[in-house]
């Protein structure tokens, strides 16, 4: 439960703190960035908390990577800015988008890989469920990456929105895989991993809803202030996801140390 | 979703082998999916129901529910696991 508290109180803390008076652009990079090396040094601590060889510890070095590239490119652009994206910069972008999509697939197919399988009375309503999200995400995916491709046809040269409709592309895929990451955690209900999957799903989620935000914001400093939280949390409920996995573990360790009671 | 902070007492080897095991699995699984695990394992690994279960067929349920515990947990976490359910079968 505790691990659930962290992004609400981070998105809570920063609605309270920008509400009482606007902050400066500066401290949303460096808060945004302060959550991704906290998400990116949990998931590092929740791989090593697996054996090599472990599908979690792939799971959880493939999902720190995006966050890694996302870090390493603000910290670019904060150092040159009105640069552009540079080679550098364009690489880890790619790099981080098109691996965001597998890394949360892989908690996706460890419900599978364990051999759990949907019961028949589940069955009907996954489908329907999984249908409805991904209506939803081309739907909210189309708001997002119309303007972004007409911007495509007229820049020169257009790499910053190619880059952008990767981005949503990406975002779109994990907002898909987010509904099968909750129907886990609803399976898992009662459950330490229970928190695990839901704050995934959280994080999947709020990625493209965080573009939408940013999309439709248009200037409007309370929807910026949306993206700039929803983005935020989303960071936060990433780290706190690991986290969570990390402390099943060392409770199964924990528990596991103890000899039976003897009838 | 409440589980306990620390770990629970360990399953009674008087008690019913099918409900020890659901116990085993519940703070991690939760309640339902431990029960509905032990009903897919029961099954696939044993061609049984878990009422049928018996302290006997443990070590044979134990060694098909490592994988998955491992996929989950760990190795180390599922090895550990293991060993306590196999632990469970044996005390007299």
């Amino acid at each position: 439960m505790r691990f659930v508290l962290a992004p609400v109180l981070v998105a809570a803390a920063a609605l309270a703190l920008a509400i009482r008076s606007p902050l400066p652009q500066s401290f949303w990079v460096a808060a945004t960035s302060a959550a991704a090396i906290f998400a990116i040094a949990a998931m590092v601590a929740a791989a090593r908390s697996f054996r090599g060889g472990d599908f979690m510890r792939w799971a959880w070095s493939l999902s720190a990577v995006p966050y890694g590239t996302a870090t390493v490119s603000v910290v670019a652009a904060a150092v040159s800015p009105g640069a552009g994206p540079s080679a550098l910069t364009l690489a880890l972008s790619i790099t981080g988008n098109v691996i965001s999509v597998p890394g949360a697939a892989l908690f996706v197919l460890a419900y599978r890989r364990a051999g759990f399988a949907l019961v028949g009375r589940e069955r009907a309503p996954a489908l329907v469920i999984y249908a409805g999200g991904l209506a939803l995400a081309l739907v909210l995916g189309s708001i997002v990456i119309a303007p972004v491709v007409r911007e495509l046809a007229v820049a020169q040269p257009p790499i910053q929105p190619a880059l952008d409709l990767l981005s949503t592309l990406a975002d779109a895929a994990c907002f898909v895989l987010a509904l099968p990451l909750l129907r886990i955690a609803f399976a898992f209900r009662g459950g330490r991993l229970s928190w695990t999957w839901t704050l995934l799903a959280v994080t999947n989620l709020f990625w493209l809803t965080a573009d939408l935000a940013f999309g439709l914001a248009h200037g409007s400093a309370a929807a910026t202030l949306v993206y700039r939280v929803i983005f935020l949390t989303a960071n936060v409920a990433g780290g706190a996801a690991a986290l969570s996995h990390r402390a099943a573990v060392a409770y199964a360790l924990r528990a596991a140390t103890r000899s039976p009671r003897r009838a | 979703m409440t589980v306990p902070a620390s770990p629970p007492a360990p399953p009674d080897r008087a008690s019913d082998p099918a409900n020890a095991i659901a116990a085993l699995l519940a703070p991690y699984l939760g309640p339902n999916a431990a029960r509905e695990a032990l009903r897919d394992f029961c099954t696939r690994a044993l061609a049984i129901s878990p009422e049928s279960l018996t302290w006997s067929m443990v070590p044979s349920l134990a060694a098909s529910l490592q994988p998955a515990m491992r996929t989950l947990l760990g190795t180390e976490a599922a090895d550990r696991l293991t060993a306590e359910l196999l632990a469970m079968g044996q005390v007299p």
